[in-house]
């Protein structure tokens, strides 16, 4: 059984944490504040942080890195502050993933199970067959994609298409780029529905598929894998 | 702040250059020709009345001026300055047989002299008379000289250039009124040396008598005198081409310091529109343009001063009705000397500045010179300004600034408010959500409450979103968006946009047509943002057109611009003009029931405005129609 610290100044959230987190089985503890927080991981054991970012005292991002001065555990940031730069110090400082408020609790578990698997089976498999970016795990032998170790089921093309991506996280291909790799044939105007495929692997890998981690779309480009983003749909 | 170019008042900075070599040119031409002048001593003949002053004070030196006939013959008048009669009309002897002047039976001579002056019991004797066409004169017989009286005869007679013994330091003259008793027209002087009479004017009313003194040379010869004079006067008399040169240096000095006054005006402002964007314009004297006027212009300054000084002088020297009217020294307390003290502030002013951008980089903005010339500057554009009515006074400007402020205060409040109100409202938001979501997992035995609930949870997640557009909204009509503007393919953002909605379209039953050149249509945009804006248009589209319609999304590409054109059906009537559509939170009253939160076209206008871009909605009857213009490369 893991424990999992929760981080915010609002009790309310905090108490409701709580109840999703022990639903699903975790032991949770509890801190106000960053300082707090500090003093929990110096005693207990802690499997995995879900800190706020805006707190008294000690703020989130100090508290980060504090704890990672001498540890590497888990870190989720919860901010309620949507900008880039907040999520892109947050992961410089070491954060392993963020949840923006307000946050969808099936989205804010799910994150939770997907970075204490990663973190609690450390390494995983080095099975060259298996293609891994972030939580999602293609096995190119099976054919089977799984999302935190569940199984997605996914059609040929989908599947094609998610194959192509990952095998070259980060890398930009455009709609024409990706019909031509699967379909072997130049698109001639057909490469609309490669927009299509994407948003339907979007909505089966993505928890928030109106705001995509994962499976990016680079707009005026093309469409890329990223095992951790900071730019997704969200604009602004 | 921008740099004024050197573009702008070009016509004016041409003329300025054009007028400053001119007025230097005329400067140096007109000190040269003046200085050429007077080098050669023709210069100080310029004016007639100069000449006979000069002329009778050289005469002055060789003959002494019978001054005490003045008491004499009772005449006040009689001084230097009548001399000149005598002088400018001259004669020779002949001349004057032949012109008659002798003609005068009461011409008067006097014989008698002693030291110049006639002797006790001098005898008047009668004067010349001539007969017919001879050039005889006669003279009394008894003409006394040295104390020795020549007796001749009465009938007497000389040709007029014969020598006939009269010692020269006899001649006399004599000239004027009768003395006394009787009266003549014409009044003579002549020279012993050379007979030579000169006539004066029948209207003078001044004696002047001329006598040699015995110890002075006899070499005096009263013709080279009158010859002398005459060169002068014809000096004099074409004075005009003299002054010229004079005339040139004055004119060419004032030229000179109206241009570099005006170019110091001009560098003692610039245009400067405020924060806020009025139409207040600010004086600052802006170190770089005053820089360049270091040294060479307040020199030039000074010189010009210096020629203005000098030609002004001259005139007034010249002139003397000019100095008559207004006394020189006046005129240098009054005009040359402030002139002068500006110069050399000016000139000071340029050392400081020179010595304290050396010393201090820049920071002789803090001294009084600084102050004052920049003061000068503020003063000089801001009566501009007043004479153009532009000029706001000062409780006004107060007010304004005020605004500005406000304004400049709100809309960081503004910004302050978009960070901090993530947090502030999204922290509840949170809480919210999750009970609501927790409470609609509760097994809820009351019917209603499980309804209530499913209410509750629809709206939390509706107020979630719209609390995002909101803050979005903000961000994009206050400019708080950071734009990463690169090179962006439009018909692949389409493709990629349309395969985002395909599915939602079917759903809300429209079609979507998108039409696009074949060949690839690129602008320079934010791609993210730019995204921002087509979504919120085809989720428009979703939202608000007619089930069973069809809607278009075409990219054109022509003469420099690409446009995407959005055109749907409206499925409720437009009662509401494109400008209330942009404008937040407007939708049409009958759409109000849908979803959403009546921001997204407010925000893709302000967005595509931001990356420079035009967003214009037309409404036809229920079609609905949005054009995003973009430059295209």
């Amino acid at each position: 059984m893991s424990t999992i610290l929760i981080c915010d100044d609002e009790p309310d959230i905090v108490n409701a944490l709580r109840i999703y987190l022990t639903s699903e089985g975790y032991a949770v503890k509890t801190a106000a504040n960053g300082k707090e927080a500090l003093a929990v991981l110096s005693k207990e054991e802690i499997h995995l942080v879900l800190l706020d970012v805006m707190m008294p005292v000690l703020d989130g991002i100090t508290a980060l890195s504090r704890i990672r001065e001498n540890s590497n555990v888990p870190v989720i940031l919860l901010t309620a502050k949507s900008e880039d730069t907040d999520k892109i110090l947050g992961l410089n400082v070491g954060a392993d993933d963020y949840v923006t408020k307000p946050f969808n609790p099936v989205e804010l578990l799910a994150r939770v199970k997907s970075c204490l698997r990663r973190y609690l089976m450390l390494g995983g498999s080095t099975d060259h067959s298996k293609l891994t970016v972030a939580g999602i795990e293609l096995d190119d032998r099976s054919k089977i994609v799984t999302l935190d170790g569940e199984p997605v089921s996914l059609t040929p093309t989908e599947y094609d298409i998610l194959k192509l991506l990952m095998e070259h996280p980060g890398k930009v291909y455009a709609p024409e780029e990706i019909y031509r790799e699967i379909r072997n044939a130049p698109a001639y105007g057909s490469e609309g529905m490669v927009a299509v495929h994407i948003r339907h692997l979007r909505e089966k890998l993505e928890y928030d598929p109106a705001e995509p981690r994962y499976l990016i779309a680079v707009w005026g480009r093309g469409y890329k894998i990223e095992a951790h983003s900071i730019t997704g749909k969200e604009g602004l | 702040m921008r740099k004024a170019s050197w573009k702008s008042n070009m016509a004016l900075k041409i003329a300025l250059i054009i007028l400053s070599v001119l007025s230097w040119t005329l400067c140096f031409f007109g000190l040269f020709g003046t200085f050429y002048l007077e080098q050669a001593e023709i210069y100080d003949a310029v004016d007639e009345d100069y000449a006979r002053n000069a002329l009778e004070s050289r005469i002055a030196e060789q003959y002494s001026i019978v001054a005490a006939t003045s008491d004499h013959y009772g005449s006040e008048e009689l001084s230097q300055t009548n001399f000149r009669y005598g002088v400018i009309e001259g004669f020779t002897l002949k001349e004057a047989v032949a012109k008659g002047l002798f003609d005068d039976p009461d011409a008067y001579a006097y014989t008698d002299f002693e030291n110049g002056i006639p002797r006790e019991g001098a005898r008047r004797v009668h004067s010349y008379t001539y007969q017919d066409d001879k050039t005889e004169v006669y003279v009394p017989y008894n003409l006394v000289n040295d104390g020795h009286v020549y007796n001749y005869e009465y009938e007497t007679s000389f040709v007029a250039d014969e020598e006939v013994g009269m010692p020269p330091e006899e001649i006399f003259v004599m000239t004027g009124d009768a003395p006394e008793e009787d009266s003549v027209d014409h009044t003579y002087v002549v020279d012993s040396t050379d007979y030579t009479p000169v006539e004066v004017p029948n209207d003078s009313q001044n004696y002047i008598i001329v006598s040699t003194v015995a110890d002075k040379s006899y070499d005096y010869n009263l013709h080279d005198l009158y010859n002398e004079a005459n060169t002068l006067l014809m000096v004099a008399y074409s004075w005009n081409m003299k002054n010229l040169f004079p005339v040139m240096a004055f004119a060419g000095a004032v030229l000179a310091l109206a241009v570099l006054s005006t170019l110091l005006v001009m560098a003692g402002w610039r245009r400067e529109k405020d924060e806020a964007g009025e139409q207040i314009e600010r004086v600052v004297l802006r170190r770089r343009d005053f820089f360049p006027l270091d040294l060479g212009i307040f020199v030039a300054w000074t010189i010009s001063i210096m020629i203005f000084g000098v030609t002004t002088g001259n005139f007034f020297v010249r002139y003397n009705w000019l100095d008559r009217m207004i006394r020189m020294r006046y005129v240098q307390l009054l005009l040359v000397l402030p002139l002068y003290t500006i110069a050399w502030l000016l000139f000071l002013a340029s050392l400081m500045s020179l010595a304290a951008n050396i010393r201090y980089g820049g920071a002789w903005q803090r001294t009084a010179l600084y102050r004052f010339f920049h003061w000068i500057g503020v003063s000089v554009k801001r009566l501009i300004l007043f004479i153009q009515g532009k000029y706001l006074p000062k409780h006004y400007r107060e007010m304004l600034d005020a605004a500005v402020e406000a304004r400049i205060k709100s809309e960081r409040f503004q910004t302050e408010l978009i960070t901090n109100v993530s947090h502030d409202i999204k922290t509840p938001l949170t809480s919210i959500i999750n009970y609501v979501d927790l409470l609609s997992k509760e097994e809820l035995e009351n019917e209603k409450a499980r309804e209530y609930v499913t209410v509750l949870v629809r709206q939390s997640e509706r107020l979630k979103k719209l609390i995002q557009d909101l803050i979005d909204a903000s961000k994009a009509s206050s400019g708080n968006v950071k734009l990463e503007i690169e090179r962006v393919n439009l018909s692949v953002l389409l493709t990629q946009i349309a395969g985002e909605y395909e599915e939602k379209m079917k759903d809300a039953g429209i079609e979507l047509v998108v039409q696009k050149p074949e060949e690839s249509v690129f602008v320079d945009a934010d791609s993210r943002n730019l995204s921002r804006v087509f979504d919120n248009l085809t989720e428009n589209i979703v939202k608000y057109a007619q089930r069973g319609t069809r809607a278009y999304l075409d990219l054109t590409s022509e003469e420099g611009k690409a446009e995407v054109i959005f055109r749907n059906t409206s499925a409720a009537r437009l009662n509401i003009t494109s400008e209330e559509l942009l404008r937040r939170f407007a939708r049409g009253d009958e759409s109000r029931s849908t979803e959403g939160s009546g921001l997204g076209l407010s925000i893709a206008d302000s967005l595509t405005k931001l990356m420079g871009g035009t967003l214009t909605l037309t409404v036809d009857g229920d079609l609905f129609k949005v054009t995003v213009t973009f430059p295209s490369i």
